[in-house]
């Protein structure tokens, strides 16, 4: 057995006792004696002091919080005293701080937000009085109680029998004998298996994060072979797409990012974050045994193979450790999300907790969080280089010579300085030289080294053969700088510290307040009882940590990663919280398939792909996602595995969906640089690849519950709200991409509708249509190009004659000319014929008479009703003023404002339009067009569906598109749950 | 423990189909009332006991307790602004000026001498609380306020105090106040978001975390808006279509649900596939509501005036469109960066930022009261935390050489709150005769989020998030409820 109560002292809580004292070891060598407590002092401390305690302070100083680490359920705990001393001195009520807290005559005042009675505090002095007498039963009961089993998650791994069920024709491996077990014993049966179509597409998309390809479909239909399905498998756990797809899912574990949170100013990118990302996709693709994945991820440096051998690209794993937030650079901080990252990434543990007080659920002591801590405070970050050793090495040369020339300059320098302060010091000199020396070396602090032309200045004085060295060595670098390598791919790695030290506790969290030491060593919770922990004194103990982890004998790893295999295969994990196998978590719904699992990885080798084949080829995992009345009854949770759980794309899955049916997405280039994908112009990499700001994640990521990279993810949350519906609707991304599919050669290009909707269908749901799908199709399709929808393209502008006459705008003209904001009539401003005719976005200037109005003009783009409002605005005195006029094509002059020096609410409350219709807003100079400026701005608003147009915020070349209907139907296929669902 | 402790927050949000089929009582005819999305299958509920009710994280929740507030609307005056000059006066500073005060606590940078307000207080309204000459529109309603004048918080910097101000814990990464709210109370407009952040011109110091939801579902985060735009599609993403008609994208929408009824009857009449359908519904709506919602030129040209020019009094009067449709929680920045951070030329900079913001804040104030919403509306007015008393000395490149200035200060500072249940018309606590330090009844900011959190109904104790083996709260393991500032 792995873990004992009886060798842990003070994890009452997991023995489920009472309060259970813990004894500092001070408290132990010299434990102060309360006295043995009559009958009397008995009864008056059950009725009188006991019930007191309990409803007062326990709550903040008991069996589950100690604030300021005291406690107050025991006589020992009282004596021991908290962070301020010891809580009483029997028989000195004066001289005891809890009664001098409850009197609220000092500075300390308890309880928290209340006082007690005037009777509980005197009755609490004459208990201290007479020696504050702790009755022995209590004791009894704070005892521990009987040893207990160990949690479930710390007892060793052991294959379990494999259970013997009657449906044997379901059973494909055994996984099935333990599903199908569980289901038998309560009456039900698993479901149908699924049919090729749902499988190929389930197990393609649960592999390579893509859907198959109608042709992989087609072909896996037809394949009548018996072991059809495995070629599949193997087909797609060959392919590059596979350590994509799950490099993407460890990334949430590892909380990847690109940048390092807030930071102030500084430079917040990671720029070779990446580099880890490449190692994890290469990791998976080659199979990588967990164990030296797991290695590699927390000591690849400490390798002997790494560090003698040619290959360095192990070093970039060491990114799991070095890619989280830098909360503005605080160590502590630092190093616990790295303590976290790696216990609850790795051993699905909580340690956390104990960098403040023990762990109130688990066997987890503060001391275990410093001893942690002490192992990453050991270690530190270095940028190492891990191309080949062709770059590798002439980089690293050039950096050797480099680095030792400059510290030889510099130690020549510093020397010749020294010496040359001595010099001006001595009271020998007085010359004008020394004298001008002293200047120059008050010019920067003693400990200081001189810039460049300080230097310059210097030398002259500097001893003659110092000097010609200096120039040699000078001349060296500058020879040596002139070519610089290729400088090598940089991985975010970790070396140790030169001094690697034991740690020690920060009580409650404070590094400025120490506690007991805490050497480098493994967890208490995962020792063998009895024995002596290894104690890590050599280098930091990364290593040490990583083979504790990476062990068969670790009841943990081998557990926490198969059920975070099975979470990504089923949707839930065997154990529903992956990364708390603690006591706040759930237990695991069917414990012996689990350790089968954990078995078989470990005796498999820690092979990955092996348990991923295992899986994927059970029973379980192919059945149908459909469920019997019978199973939704029983079951409605689907924690007997009877059916597969439907589930939607997550973001990436989405992403990648889009660009791959759009034709864009770049399958052949594995790894790389990050790139901002949601981004135009739109990027064809896969969405793993995407740009991740820690700090101010983009909405999108958080729109399609993307794993927060804030701290390691156990799962992804998996929300349906109308933001992802806009986003479908609404986004260039999604346009793009149905256009990019509809302009596609053989669907543009299709002899009819109907061989252009069973290409799209096969491109984008790899089936053809029914004759349903197909006549809504046609019909859809039938129709002629939708209007565009941007507000700009309502707007025209120009200028024209008003004709009083008859109401309206005759001879409009387009200005021909777009530039510095705003429209003109020619290139030539003011125009040699027709003068200071321009529009801006918040108004414009007339022509010379009413035939050369400047005209603003609206083409209604369907039939509605619409308000109108504005104010027409002329700010100066010269001049006449200008008339502005607001003309229906339908129904003439709907307002007239003449306006000089002053501003006239323009609004026209309600008119009705047809299609085509348009509505000018005409400005005419009247007599002059002298000071003709004017500021005019109108906005209309469809008095129903909220639509409107902003003169203003429209203003401009419109670059509105119009989308063709075949545009919009190839957007309306993918915005199906057919599409976004997988079964 | 209250039924607000989740024991399993995945369990909750991560409901299986068949489980909320069994929920709902008979299967798909009572998916009908479920209706409202934001939603899912998965979507969470606080009361997952109660089989029938709607299981959206979004979805309204009634809180634990009884409470007036349904709202809050957060004034965030970022930078820091001084207390005496706005809120807390200290005629004491007069009579020390230029010399030292008997009071000595460290700063973030040197301070010298007391350093009075340049300006004048008056007695306000029938609770005669005094105010600062800078804010003569808020200070009409001081007896609609609860001033609390012993605010204080741990640190003199910016980006710990934001932290702690917004999420309740200066340097890891929590769930802000408005998340939390959120995620216990729901929003009452499923076609708005539900904790909307508004800052003009660009974001605070500590950008989006200001309004992170740190470990909860990233739904519950503050949707970011920067009202100095007019365009609604640089307010909400992907809210306009820019390349169909309504009418036309209604036909494709139509196309999509028939395609998607076709797929649904096929498939058990799945609800996680029910709630997608309907999702599309509710964003071609809001493609509307939330357009009608941001456009301040829908009020009356009396109530425009009534706010007043600029981007802060635009800000004020859309947090009132958005709370009179539902919005839960709103919170409005100063401006980007830390404009309230006067270290230097305080006189004329507090004045300046205090006119900027008085007029639209007393409408604010007015415009709720009016529509009978104050009741339930918590207005939340401060900062990351206070200045200093004293005058902040000259350091080359922090305030140009001038002695005019104040620096950091979170031993004391002050807070008002209005409507939604507080205690109207009294002043809380008191700092000392300066007003340094935070002396008679201190506020922490722990204190101050319990307070709040009771108002809205929780008790700060019992509302937790499970993560990471942890239940967590927005106070942590602090806080205490100020009783004495509610009604």
């Amino acid at each position: 057995m792995y873990f004992q109560l009886q060798s842990i002292r003070g994890l009452g809580v997991l023995a489920g006792s009472l309060a259970f004292v813990a004894y500092s070891a001070t408290a132990q060598q010299n434990p102060p004696k309360a006295v043995t407590p009559t009958a009397e002092q008995i009864t008056f401390f059950e009725t009188k002091i006991r019930p007191v305690l309990a409803d007062n302070c326990l709550s903040c100083h008991g069996r589950a919080t100690q604030l300021g680490g005291l406690r107050l359920d025991s006589a020992a705990a009282l004596l021991k005293g908290g962070d301020s001393g010891p809580a009483i001195l029997p028989g000195d009520p004066n001289k005891s701080l809890l009664i001098l807290a409850i009197r609220q005559t000092g500075s300390l005042k308890m309880p928290q937000g209340g006082k007690l009675g005037p009777n509980e505090v005197s009755n609490l002095e004459a208990w201290v009085k007479m020696g504050a007498p702790w009755p022995d039963s209590a004791k009894a009961k704070e005892a521990p109680a009987k040893p207990t089993e160990a949690f479930w998650s710390l007892q060793p791994v052991k294959r379990p029998i494999v259970p013997k069920v009657k449906l044997t024709s379901w059973v494909k491996n055994p996984i099935d004998a333990f599903v199908l077990a569980k289901l038998e014993t309560k009456g039900l049966s698993p479901s149908p298996q699924a049919d090729r179509r749902t499988l190929i597409r389930r197990v393609t998309y649960d592999l390579t994060g893509l859907p198959p390809t109608a042709d992989d479909v087609q072909a896996f239909v037809a394949d009548k072979s018996p072991n059809a399905y495995e070629k599949v498998v193997d087909r797609l756990l060959a392919s590059p797409q596979y350590g994509e797809r799950w490099a993407r899912h460890w990334m949430d574990v590892a909380r990847y990012a690109d940048t390092k949170g807030y930071v102030f100013e500084e430079d917040r990118n990671y720029y070779n974050a990446y580099t880890y990302r490449d190692w994890v996709i290469q990791a998976f693709n080659r199979d990588l045994p967990y164990d030296k994945f797991v290695t590699q991820q927390l000591a690849a440096d400490r390798l002997p193979e790494v560090r003698n051998g040619d290959d360095k690209t192990p070093l970039a794993a060491l990114g799991f450790l070095t890619i989280g937030r830098r909360f503005l650079n605080s160590a502590p901080d630092i190093i616990d999300d790295r303590i976290d990252v790696t216990m609850r990434g790795l051993q699905g543990f909580t340690v956390g907790c104990a960098r403040c007080h023990d762990h109130k659920f688990d066997p987890i002591p503060t001391q275990d969080y410093y001893s942690l801590y002490a192992v990453f405070n050991s270690s530190q970050e270095v940028a190492s280089p891990i191309s080949e050793k062709a770059v590798r090495e002439p980089w690293e040369k050039y950096n050797e010579q480099v680095t030792s020339t400059d510290g030889a300059i510099h130690q020549l320098v510093a020397e010749q300085v020294r010496r040359l302060r001595k010099k001006v010091a001595t009271p020998d000199g007085g010359s004008s030289t020394s004298e001008e020396l002293k200047k120059i070396l008050q010019t920067f602090r003693e400990e200081a080294y001189p810039d460049a032309k300080t230097i310059e200045k210097l030398t002259p004085s500097f001893e003659p053969d110092e000097r010609d060295r200096l120039k040699s060595l000078e001349g060296q670098l500058v020879q040596a700088k002139k070519n610089p390598p290729p400088t090598p791919v940089l991985a975010m790695a970790m070396q140790d510290a030169p001094n690697p030290s034991d740690g020690v506790i920060f009580k409650r969290g404070n590094p400025g307040i120490h506690g007991d030491a805490a050497p480098r060593r493994f967890l208490l919770a995962l020792a063998k009882p009895g024995a002596e922990r290894e104690h890590w004194t050599q280098d930091s103990g990364r290593l040490e940590l990583a083979q504790a982890i990476a062990s068969k004998e670790n009841p943990l790893t081998a557990r926490v990663f198969m059920n975070r295999m099975w979470q990504d295969h089923f949707g839930q994990g065997i154990v529903r919280t992956p990364s708390d196998f603690g006591h706040q978590g759930e237990r695991p719904t069917h414990p012996e398939l689990l350790d089968y699992l954990a078995s078989a990885f470990m005796d498999g080798g820690w092979s990955i792909k092996k348990m991923q084949k295992l899986i994927v080829t059970s029973a379980a995992y192919c059945e149908s996602a459909a469920i019997s009345p019978k199973l939704a009854a029983a079951d409605p949770d689907n924690r007997l595995w009877g059916h597969m759980t439907r589930r939607r794309l997550d973001l990436e899955q989405m992403r990648d969906s889009l660009t791959l049916a759009a034709g864009k997405l770049e399958t052949q280039s594995v790894g790389g640089k990050s790139v901002d994908i949601w981004a135009q112009p739109f990027s064809g990499r896969r969405a793993l690849y995407g740009y991740i700001e820690r700090q101010n994640l983009p909405g999108i990521f958080r729109t399609f519950d993307f794993a927060s990279p804030d701290s390691t993810s156990a799962r992804r949350f998996l929300t349906t709200v109308p933001q992802q519906a806009l986003f479908f609707m609404n986004s260039p991304l999604s346009v793009e991409d149905a256009e990019s599919l509809a302009a596609r050669p053989d669907i543009a290009g299709a002899k009819d509708d109907g061989q252009r909707l069973r290409r799209l269908y096969l491109a984008v749901f790899q089936r053809l249509p029914d004759t349903e799908e197909t006549a809504a199709g046609l019909a859809y399709l039938k129709e002629g190009n939708p209007a565009v929808g941007d507000p700009s393209a309502a707007w025209k502008y120009g200028y024209g004659e008003f004709q009083p006459k008859s109401g309206r705008v005759a001879f409009f003209t387009p200005f021909e000319d777009f530039s510095n904001g705003g429209y003109h009539v020619s290139k030539k401003f003011p125009d040699p014929d027709l003068g200071y005719l321009t529009l801006t976005p918040e108004g414009g200037h007339p022509g010379h008479d009413i035939k050369h109005c400047v005209v603003r003009r609206w083409v209604a783009p369907e039939g509605m009703k619409i308000r109108i409002s504005g104010t027409v605005y002329h700010g100066q005195a010269e001049g006449d003023g200008i008339g502005a006029k607001i003309v229906s094509s339908r129904l003439g002059v709907l307002g007239t404002w003449n306006v000089h020096n002053d501003r006239a609410q323009a609004d026209i409350e309600s008119v009705t339009v047809e299609k085509g219709d348009t509505i000018d807003f005409v400005v005419d100079p009247l007599s002059n067009d002298g000071y003709d400026g004017f500021g005019w701005a109108p906005t209309i608003r469809a008095s129903e569906g909220g639509r409107q147009w902003d003169a203003k915020g429209d203003f401009g070349q419109s670059n509105a598109k119009s989308i063709s209907r075949l545009a919009l139907y190839v957007q309306a296929l993918m915005m199906t749950n057919e599409f976004m669902f997988v079964d | 423990m209250s039924e607000y402790n989740h024991n399993d927050p995945f369990r909750d949000l991560f409901l299986s189909r068949r489980e909320l089929l069994g929920r709902m009582g008979n299967g798909f005819a009572a998916l009908g009332l479920m209706g409202v999305l934001g939603e899912s299958a998965l979507g969470s509920t606080l009361k997952l006991g109660d089989s029938g009710k709607n299981s959206n994280v979004l979805a309204p929740h009634l809180p634990p307790m009884k409470a007036k507030a349904k709202r809050v609307i957060f004034l965030f005056m970022n930078g820091g602004p001084s207390q005496v000059d706005t809120f807390d006066p200290k005629p004491m500073l007069q009579k020390y000026s230029g010399q030292p005060i008997p009071l000595h606590l460290p700063t973030e940078r040197k301070t010298g001498a007391a350093f009075p307000s340049a300006y004048s207080f008056k007695k306000y309204g029938q609770s005669g609380i005094e105010v600062s000459e800078i804010f003569p529109n808020v200070a009409k309603h001081v007896d609609d306020m609860v001033v609390i004048r012993s605010m204080h918080a741990d640190v003199p910097n910016h980006e710990p105090s934001l932290l702690l101000m917004n999420c309740g814990e200066s340097r890891m990464v929590r769930p802000s106040m408005g998340s939390w709210v959120l995620y216990g109370l729901g929003t009452e407009n499923q076609n708005l978001p539900g904790f909307i952040a508004m800052c003009p011109g660009g974001y605070p110091i500590q950008e989006t975390q200001n309004w992170q939801a740190g470990f909860l579902p990233g739904v519950l985060a503050g949707t970011y808006i920067d009202p100095s735009h007019t365009d609604i599609d640089k307010l909400i993403e992907n809210i306009k279509d820019r390349y169909t008609l309504p009418s036309d994208q209604r036909e494709q929408l139509n196309l999509v649900q028939r395609l998607n009824q076709k797929h649904l009857a096929s498939r058990d009449h799945d609800p996680i596939l029910e709630s997608r359908i309907q999702s599309f519904e509710l964003a071609y709506r809001m493609q509307t509501e939330a357009t009608d919602a941001f456009d301040v030129n829908k009020e009356s040209q009396a109530t425009r005036d009534m706010y007043g020019k600029g981007t802060f009094a635009r800000q004020c009067l859309m947090a009132r469109r958005l709370a009179e449709r539902g919005v839960r929680f709103i919170q409005l920045y100063h401006g980007a960066g830390q404009p309230w951070d006067s270290h230097d030329d305080i006189a004329t900079a507090h004045r300046n930022l205090a006119h900027e913001s008085d007029q639209a804040i007393g409408a604010l104030l007015t415009d709720l009261k009016q529509r009978g919403m104050l009741d339930e509306t918590l207005v939340i007015w401060g900062g990351e935390f206070g200045r200093t008393p004293t005058v902040e000395l000259p350091t080359p490149g922090a305030n140009a050489g001038h002695a005019n200035g104040r620096d950091h200060n979170h031993y004391g500072f002050t807070y008002w709150m209005a409507g939604g249940g507080v205690k109207a018309g009294t002043v809380y606590g008191a700092t000392d005769d300066f007003g340094f330090k935070a002396e008679q009844n201190p506020v922490h900011v722990h204190d101050l989020h319990a307070t709040i959190l009771h108002l809205l109904g929780f008790d700060h104790t019992k509302f937790t998030f499970r993560h990471a083996g942890r239940d967590y709260r927005l106070t942590d393991l602090y806080g205490n409820v100020v009783h004495d500032i509610i009604a």
